[in-house]
């Protein structure tokens, strides 16, 4: 992709930032070269190293480089190896170091000039080549180590190669699900581009065919948008989503097994195919019935014909005397069929989807947790003096208080961990019961103990799903009532001084509230003089406690009563409380009180 | 108010990006102020009135995480929010910094709306 008129002047300032990174750190590189004893030469070779190849990297992908941003990329993982002394600078490295240098210099000429890397690639191709190699990662010879042993240099690489990759499986992902409520424009779908090219190129480097076909097949797909072409089906973004999906199962399959074969690719390539409408005058070309410039003649009459409807390209093309009537029927068959073919095609693939959806989420939480290192010397600190005082006999309260709070302290995490996972479930939720779905979040930049949002993630999950399922109507039933089609549904984190209050809330059918009365009186939840005298909220609570449910609305999943168990279970855990608002007809708020653990 | 800026990057290029993609995102911002590493950032700070701090980790002079915790030990600017800017994936260093008081994170190449969804509730 070129570089657009409007980032000229970036462009030329991030080449010449680049020669003159490139020009500072090669006096030292040479010097090295020449006397590898020179400890304080081998600092700034890898300082000045590091940091050309980490400007490249970050700006370079904001240009869309894809070629010097995939070298800068090697470069920096065997840097990455030397600064953690996992491997020793040799001349050979120091070598490597020199060329990329040279390459830089001489490329910046180039790059300007075409305003694109793309001619770079066969090289840039080389160089990585080499690098991987002379870092022992060359091709097929990534090596495993069992847990528990010391890890190889190779093992860092790879594990750093799927973390990245992780977390730019999941920015796709979301902008993906994202396409549900905002315009798709050609700045985002290039945007999203940038992030599918950075994939390709991690999965390039480790030569993982399958998935480096598939992102350049969305890549593809993606840049066919942009440059005009349109989507059929009605949700394209379904195939991206569940190739994403894909993609991270292989991709964590590999980290384990070494072993990345895609199931199914050459399915998931042709539903990318399928995603772009084939325009009825490229299939004319490609049947050999006309020539291209053919086409582009109709195009233009189609244009300059003054007709308040445009006649259709193949009334043109019959008109011209270009092909018969009977042709274009042929086409039209053609374009149907594959039609139907990709319509099939996805249906197949997301059944085999389905099975897998739910309960495929790893932990919740990342594995490993930083702490300051003070942190922890005050922890122990505090043992030692509470050990000592029980062996003494008289034991305080103050160390113990302060524990605890530095333990709560650290186990905070912020609200938003558990976003990304609830758009997608809302996502695929709204796809699955044909409603139309407005998802937004609000106050989850908070942190909150990492215990209470893991209990909170399943209730939520439940919360959120009886509002698509039970509370918000279908389209046309709610532009029946004078409602926008799509119905909303907010998620709100609220701190308050002494409790979490998390809030879902929709603005579907409510509780049938009559009905509801009605029940509890017969199940002597209510005595029948009291029942004309409730309170909506009074029975909305009811529905929690006592599980009252009518058969059109319950609290809970599509499973009933098992939905609203978890909600209860959790509840109990976190010692909270439910508040629920329902306004028939305007919609239904729960609100989820959590006390701060003191 | 309209909030101010500060940019953090040792990469003038990657300054001029960041602020094109702010305003990009739609947000009311004040100024934009620049700083070139972790020192002028401090400098800057105490000089101008800054609302929001974007920073890059990897920087000469003074780092990111450097200058978190020089940040920290300054009375008058210790509690302006730092946003890290940062290709670093590794959860340990944005963890690091997190724990040093960084408000959050934006991972590089970012879009508009990731700047809208990160600094909008700030600004």
């Amino acid at each position: 992709m070129k570089i657009q008129e409007e980032d000229y002047g970036v462009f030329k300032q991030f080449l010449q930032e680049i020669y003159a990174m490139a020009s500072e750190v090669e006096p030292f590189l040479l010097a090295f070269g020449e006397d590898s004893e020179r400890r304080e030469i081998e600092e700034k070779v890898i300082h000045g190293s590091y940091r050309l190849y980490h400007s490249i990297k970050g700006t370079g992908s904001f240009l869309h480089l894809n070629n010097i941003v995939s070298l800068a990329q090697t470069y920096e993982y065997m840097l990455d190896l030397v600064r953690s002394e996992r491997l020793i600078l040799q001349p050979s490295l120091t070598k490597l170091l020199v060329e990329g240098v040279n390459f830089l210099k001489q490329s910046v000429g180039i790059m300007w000039k075409d305003k694109s890397d793309a001619r770079l690639s066969g090289e840039t191709k080389k160089l990585s080549a080499a690098v991987m190699q002379a870092t022992g990662v060359g091709h097929n010879s990534i090596k495993f180590t069992p847990s528990g042993s010391t890890p190889s240099p190779q093992q860092g690489l790879l594990e750093t190669f799927v973390e990245e990759t992780r977390g730019l499986l999941e920015t796709a992902e979301q902008e993906f699900v994202l396409w549900d409520y905002v315009a798709i424009d050609t700045e985002r779908v290039t945007d999203l581009c940038k992030i599918i090219g950075l994939l390709k190129n991690n999965y390039t480097m480790f030569d993982l065919e399958d998935l480096e076909s598939i992102c350049r097949a969305m890549e593809a797909t993606l840049l066919r948008f942009v440059d005009g072409d349109f989507f059929q089906g009605p949700y394209p973004e379904q195939v991206f989503i569940r190739i994403i999906d894909t993609l991270r199962e292989t991709t964590d399959r590999f980290l384990v097994s070494g072993e990345a074969v895609v199931p199914n690719a050459d399915k998931h390539l042709l539903a990318l195919q399928g995603l772009i409408r084939r325009p009825i005058g490229e299939l004319l070309v490609q049947a050999g019935l006309v020539a291209s410039h053919t086409i582009d003649e109709a195009l233009e009459k189609q244009k300059v014909t003054e007709s308040q409807a445009p006649p259709r390209l193949g009334e043109v093309l019959v008109e011209m005397g270009e092909i018969s009537e009977i042709d274009i029927h042929h086409i039209l068959d053609v374009q149907h069929q594959q039609r139907e073919k990709t319509a099939k095609l996805n249906e197949q693939l997301a059944g085999e989807q389905r099975k897998r959806v739910r309960g495929e989420w790893a932990d919740l939480l990342p594995a490993e947790l930083t702490v300051e290192r003070s942190t922890i010397n005050k922890i122990c600190e505090l043992v030692r003096t509470l050990a000592i005082e029980y062996r003494s006999g008289e034991i305080k309260s103050e160390p113990l208080v302060e524990l605890e709070k530095l333990c709560r302290t650290i186990q905070r995490v912020s609200a938003n961990i558990i976003v990304p996972r609830l758009k997608r479930v809302v996502h695929d939720l709204a796809i699955k019961t044909n409603k139309k779905v407005f998802f937004s979040v609000k106050g989850a930049g908070g942190e909150v103990d990492g215990d209470v949002i893991t209990a909170l993630y399943e209730p939520l999950v439940e919360l959120l799903t009886n509002s698509i399922e039970h509370g918000l109507e279908f389209a046309s039933e709610r532009e029946e009532q004078a409602k926008k089609a799509k119905g909303n549904l907010r998620l709100l984190f609220l701190q308050k001084a002494d409790e979490l209050w998390v809030s879902v809330e929709d603005d579907g059918c409510g509780f049938d509230i009559g009905q509801l009365t009605e029940i509890a009186a017969r199940r002597s939840l209510l005595s029948a003089e009291k029942k004309h005298l409730v309170s909506n909220r009074d029975i909305a609570k009811l529905v929690i406690q006592e599980k009252l449910s009518t058969k059109k609305q319950t609290v809970g999943s599509s499973e009933g009563e098992l939905g609203l168990e978890i909600v209860q279970q959790a509840l109990e855990r976190l010692q909270g409380k439910v508040d629920i608002l329902s306004l028939p007809g305007k919609g239904t708020r729960v609100t989820l009180h959590i006390p701060h653990q003191h | 108010m309209a909030k101010n800026i500060l940019l953090v990057d040792d990469s003038s290029t990657m300054r001029k990006i960041i602020s094109r993609s702010l305003r990009q995102a739609g947000l009311d911002f004040g100024e934009i102020f620049e700083a070139g590493d972790g020192l002028e950032a401090l400098e800057m700070l105490e000089k101008e009135s800054v609302d929001i701090v974007l920073s890059d980790i990897n920087m000469p002079n003074m780092n990111g995480i450097e200058f978190l915790r020089e940040k920290a030990n300054r009375d008058a600017i210790k509690d302006i929010p730092v946003f890290m800017i940062s290709t670093e994936t590794g959860e340990d260093i944005i963890g690091e910094a997190k724990s040093l008081g960084a408000a959050g994170a934006l991972k590089k190449p970012f879009t508009p709306d990731k700047v809208s969804e990160v600094l909008g509730p700030l600004v």
